[in-house]
């Protein structure tokens, strides 16, 4: 007893005499576990960040990398009322935006029906589960590349066997049509597994009260599934939507073969156009991306506030504690 | 009743498995022919064009691969069709491998001091990070190429791997997984005078290494598979220093012809292997690790 106060006292008066030298030992500690990545962070991160917008309202006259003067809002102001550049932008802007509309409900319904199959647990059913992810996971221009030579207009596999002459990759909306494809072959991965593991943890006690309560599947889809995977859905559906606004791979590949390459252009694909091209205007390339970067948060704010109407604050889940309490 | 509700569960079990399997078969369907294609021969796909396999079995020849490989020598006159394999492969070892290894090493370090070493603000800046993965990358691509101009990593690989490594996602999930790490277990090393190095290499590095697997996996694939990145730093540097997934572009702009099918689908196949040979032997391990983190590629 006597001993241990002696001991605490001790160690306070070594811990006190030693809290300065602490105090930099341990900021010297922190700077190497720390350091490193903090730099990384700052350098390839948070720089270009800062960076973009001191760009974007910079004039750049194409002999150096660096700004050459203040341009004030005049990148932005292009992009608005100069009718070439805006009709650009915006152009691609809508096609990007056509094109999500579309494809991402189909990337979350696909998923969301065979993920609803799998977990029915058939025979096999992690079997098939790798093999719908596996498209997903090779270069975009290998697979691309693979459906470049099978839909090829002459001598193409899908053509002969069909007895058709399509020019897949030719036509505007044929084209549109095989990009789509595309992203759904090896888009639909991800979410799918996604969904799947959302399924798993589906409190399965809810169904069998929905059994008793006389409820049929399509009680059970919409009062248990859906709301116990609404996490997962909400995910699945941000994540997928901020990809496809940044379309640009897929209609790289498969596009580049349509005449009309205005037709299918993105806004991503806009962007990376103008930074490999010798016009040298950066500060305007950079408002394009602050431009486009800030329509996606807009979106994602209405997408979340939207969900979070649906899914009613977790009236649901709420609803559902309590009457799992009662029974 | 109860037999009843067994049938049907059959049943649509039955029905579950039929579709699921016929999915299955059409996702593969391009591969598959991609990669029989590979060891056609032209002609045979000028005469068979509909036929999914090589139309007979004596038909199967490497043509493709050689014809692919008879392009690895720069020739003034051939200048566009100079593929030189072997670099592209090289290089997107290096850029994969050694950006993947290059984030762990500093990625785990800090989230060991997020984690084990509690010091001021630690929440705050963490959560601060997190915040900043909501940024949508697209702002930042004109700045980050002037930037890796200024670094001189603009034109070479260096640009293709330094970028990453500030990602956020990578050390939030590893963080994840050394907050189940007990605590008690490093400061009993504390105690007994262990360095902070020693427990990180020896406690707590063993304990989350399949945190840092997964995470390697991801970063193996997307540096492997990034071809729009690539294309703005390397796109315009000599074809040596080129990514086998950003060259594979050129050949399919350059194959167009039905005379170079199988060159372009051997140069597909041989970029798909290596990520394939991942797959196979991680194939669980990536999906669990798509299910609990949402990372999709």
């Amino acid at each position: 007893m006597h001993k241990e106060e002696t001991k605490n006292i001790s160690i306070e008066l070594v811990a006190r005499r030693e809290k300065t030298k602490n105090n930099l030992r341990k900021t010297s500690l922190l700077g190497m576990f720390l350091g490193p990545y903090g730099i990384c962070f700052l350098l390839f991160f948070a720089f270009p960040l800062v960076l973009g917008i001191i760009m974007s309202f910079s004039t750049f006259d194409g002999k150096s990398l660096f700004p050459s003067g203040f341009a004030g809002f005049d990148n932005y102001i292009k992009l608005f009322t100069n009718e070439v550049l805006s009709k650009d932008f915006w152009s691609s802007i809508w096609n990007t935006i056509r094109f999500a509309l579309i494809i991402v409900p189909l990337s979350i319904i696909i998923p969301l029906g065979l993920a609803l199959l799998t977990s029915l647990k058939p025979p096999g059913y992690k079997f098939f589960r790798a093999c719908i992810y596996l498209p997903g996971i090779f270069p975009l221009t290998a697979t691309g590349l693979i459906l470049l030579k099978m839909f090829a207009f002459r001598g193409g596999f899908i053509n002969s066997v069909f007895n058709i002459s399509i020019d897949w990759f030719g036509d505007v909306g044929a084209c549109w049509f095989m990009i789509g494809l595309f992203c759904l072959w090896c888009g639909i991965g991800g979410n799918f597994i996604i969904l799947c593991a959302g399924l798993e943890n589906v409190d399965k006690s809810l169904y069998e009260a929905v059994n008793i309560d006389g409820g049929n599947k399509i009680h059970r889809f919409f009062h248990v599934t859906l709301p116990g995977i609404s996490s997962q859905l909400f995910l699945c559906i941000f994540t997928t939507f901020t990809g496809y606004m940044n379309l640009y791979g897929q209609v790289y590949i498969l596009g580049t073969g349509v005449a009309d390459q205005d037709e299918m252009m993105t806004a991503v694909y806009r962007i990376q156009n103008f930074l490999l091209g010798s016009s040298k205007s950066y500060g305007y390339a950079a408002a394009m991306g602050i431009c486009l970067g800030v329509l996606i948060i807009i979106i994602a704010i209405i997408q979340m506030v939207v969900s979070k109407e649906r899914r009613g604050n977790g009236k649901h889940a709420k609803a559902f504690e309590k009457y799992k309490k009662s029974k | 009743m109860q037999r009843r509700s067994k049938n049907t569960k059959r049943v649509s079990k039955t029905i579950a498995f039929i579709i699921l399997l016929i999915v299955s078969i059409i996702a593969l369907i391009p591969i598959v022919w991609g990669v029989f294609g590979s060891f056609r021969s032209y002609e045979d796909f000028f005469t068979n064009s509909s036929s999914f396999f090589p139309s007979s079995w004596d038909k199967f020849t490497l043509d493709g691969y050689k014809e692919l490989f008879s392009h690895t020598t720069y020739n003034e006159a051939d200048a566009n069709v100079y593929y030189p394999i072997w670099n592209w492969l090289l290089n997107s070892l290096i850029v994969s491998i050694g950006g993947t290894l290059l984030y762990l090493v500093i990625a785990s370090l800090a989230a060991y001091a997020f984690v084990f070493l509690d010091f001021k603000y630690s929440n705050v800046i963490f959560y601060f990070l997190i915040g900043t993965m909501t940024i949508p990358g697209v702002i930042s691509t004109t700045p980050q190429l002037i930037n890796m101009n200024m670094l001189h990593a603009y034109k070479n690989l260096l640009g293709l791997i330094i970028p990453s490594l500030g990602g956020v996602y990578g050390l939030f999930l590893i963080r994840q997984f050394f907050l189940s790490i007990p605590k008690d277990l490093v400061e009993n090393a504390r105690m007994d005078g262990a360095s902070n190095f020693k427990i990180f290499l020896t406690i707590v590095l063993p304990l989350g290494k399949s945190a840092l697997f997964v995470q390697g996996l991801f970063g193996f694939m997307g540096a492997w598979n990034d071809v729009q990145w690539a294309q703005l730093i390397i796109g315009n540097a000599p074809r040596t220093t080129w990514t086998l997934a950003y060259g594979l572009k050129v050949i399919a702009d350059n194959t167009e012809s039905i005379e170079s099918i199988t060159l372009a689908l051997a140069s597909a196949v041989i970029t798909m292997i290596p990520i394939l040979i991942v797959y196979l032997f991680a194939q669980s391990k990536i999906i669990e690790g798509v299910a609990n983190t949402g990372i999709k590629r």
